[in-house]
């Protein structure tokens, strides 16, 4: 009892170091929001998205945008962990690997969720779909967990290489494929009722799972030293 | 274009693949052969030079 | 002679040029390899002839089914290449043992190739056949995935270079991404709506020629004894390139020590 108390302040202790190091770097966070609003936008030209293809083309470019912005904040995130030796440090302390992954994850899932807070609204206007509702946000949260577990292991793995902003793309975007199409059907579910569609959302619930079980037992290889 | 030239072409792809492939890896062992061989070469210089200069030192 | 012995440079030599001495596929390696390689010379002459000359012409596709005869041989090779792939990363991560971070190396690279012909062959099947390049159908998107996430595999083994902590992130990716490959299927079948996918042996019935399986199974067995060949040829590749390598660090860090 006593362990896994001490597991759940340092969880804690280690978020709010983490948030609190975000929250210096407010730039990250308004880029981050206007990255993902500048996707849609794009989406929204590169479409000509009209009234009749508007709901089965724009899920797509909700996600792309969630897509690419995790991958471009998480990138950064650890880089500047790795300049300051932060993450050395940290595995320094008596603390869990596994404790250390998911404050880690947990501080992402709450930095995505802000930018999250600001997209999603947008893209409802931007878009002009109905989209607003608490369906899709039990979708988005399911979406993030998996893509920002995927991000947040691969972005340990990355860091450790000569090329990371490169290859932190290529080794995440091929293994979340899965998340995607669940994400995006689901959203589009939201939209469209479909009959006969399989149950997304069990399953987006089901591949997070998966995702989080594996990186919590692998990330302890991937930052020993 | 007929069902047979199709055939044909993915066969000469294939192989020449296969065979390209092949010949890569043979480049690639043949330069690590190399390499091997001119390190342990210096490593033998190496220790040589150094017996030397103990011979010299005594 | 005791000089010789107590020389820091010649017994640091020794160590790390004792794992090194006996390879894991070391007893194939002293004769096995001229028998593999004319078993295989064989096997690709007898397989090329059975697949065009021993099989009567398929009377749906005509001769473009030849192709089968190569490529799901090819496919279920690649799939085992990947399967070695996840065991040896698991037998690394349990044992840190090199030797099997050689083996899943060799075998991811062997992996990658097999995949990159399964993918060419199958859209010129698919061209021939259905007339397009690119049909959504879900075995071929869950092979391209495959494809791409041992390329990526093969990318992180490339940037991490012959490290430690690169081998053990290999090792990880090497696991999740097997694992993720049923997951892939799973999704992409679904996105698809669940549309059969039996045309793989396409009217493989009762009174489908016996020499039909018979030329799949030599085929089959040539392609096993290629992949052999060649991961036999990639093992030893990493083995010099690591013994090359240390003893240049060797030799680089003994003129440190003595400047």
């Amino acid at each position: 009892m006593r362990t896994f108390q001490t597991g759940w302040q340092q969880l804690w202790s280690i978020v709010g170091k983490d948030l609190r190091s975000e929250l210096r770097a407010r730039q990250v966070w308004v880029a981050m929001a206007l990255f993902s609003a500048l996707v849609m936008i794009v989406f929204y030209f590169a479409f000509d998205l009209r009234v009749e293809n508007r709901a089965p083309v724009a899920p797509g470019a909700l996600w792309i945008a969630f897509v690419f912005a995790s991958v471009l904040g998480l990138g950064r995130t650890f880089a500047a962990e790795q300049e300051h030796g932060a993450m050395d440090r940290l595995l320094l302390c008596p603390v869990d690997r596994q404790v250390i992954f998911l404050a880690k994850l947990i501080g992402y899932l709450i930095f995505l969720a802000v930018v999250e807070a600001i997209a999603v609204p947008l893209f409802a206007a931007i878009y002009n779909l109905p989209i607003l509702s608490g369906g899709l946000v039990v979708i988005v949260v399911l979406g993030t967990v998996g893509i920002a577990t995927m991000c947040t292991l691969f972005a340990a793995v990355a860091s450790a290489t000569r090329a990371r902003e490169v290859i932190l793309p290529l080794l995440v975007f091929p293994l979340l494929i899965p998340v995607v199409i669940g994400a995006v059907r689901a959203t589009q579910s939201l939209l469209i009722p479909v009959v006969n569609d399989p149950p997304w959302p069990g399953l987006l619930a089901a591949f997070d799972v998966i995702f989080v079980t594996l990186s919590v037992l692998f990330f302890q290889f991937v930052v020993e030293d | 274009m007929s069902g047979s030239t199709y055939l044909v072409i993915a066969y000469i792809i294939m192989w020449a693949g296969v065979l390209a492939y092949l010949g890569w890896i043979a480049l690639r062992m043949r330069g690590v052969r190399t390499e091997l061989e001119s390190v342990r070469e210096l490593v033998r210089e190496r220790e040589q030079a150094a017996n030397a200069g103990r011979a010299g030192d005594e | 002679m005791n000089t010789l012995a107590s020389d820091p440079a010649k017994s640091g030599q020794q160590e790390s040029s004792k794992p090194l001495g006996k390879g894991l596929l070391d007893p194939v390696r002293r004769y096995g390899e001229y028998v593999l390689g004319g078993a295989l010379a064989i096997g690709m002459l007898v397989s090329i002839w059975a697949a065009f000359l021993g099989t009567p012409t398929d009377a749906v596709q005509g001769d473009v089914q030849r192709i089968m005869y190569f490529h799901v041989p090819m496919a279920l090779l690649a799939f085992f290449a990947f399967f070695v792939v996840f065991v040896a990363s698991i037998v690394y991560l349990l044992r840190r043992d090199e030797r099997w971070d050689w083996l899943a190396r060799a075998s991811a690279e062997v992996g990658v190739v097999y995949t990159t012909m399964v993918l060419i062959c199958g859209s010129i099947w698919g061209k021939a056949y259905w007339g397009t390049w690119w049909d959504g159908e879900p075995i071929l998107t869950t092979t391209l995935i495959l494809w791409f996430i041992y390329v990526a595999y093969l990318l992180l083994r490339f940037y991490s270079g012959r490290t430690e902590s690169g081998a053990r992130n290999a090792a990880v990716l090497g696991i999740i991404g097997f694992v993720d490959v049923p997951i892939v299927h799973f999704a992409v079948t679904w996105w698809r709506g669940l549309h059969p996918t039996g045309y793989v042996l396409n009217g493989a019935t009762p009174d489908t020629p016996a020499s039909v399986f018979l030329a799949l199974l030599l085929a089959m067995a040539t392609f096993t004894l290629l992949y052999a060949f060649l991961l036999l040829q990639l093992y030893r590749l990493e083995r010099y390139t690591t013994e090359a390598e240390r003893l240049r660090a060797q030799v680089e860090y003994g003129d440190d020590s003595a400047s």
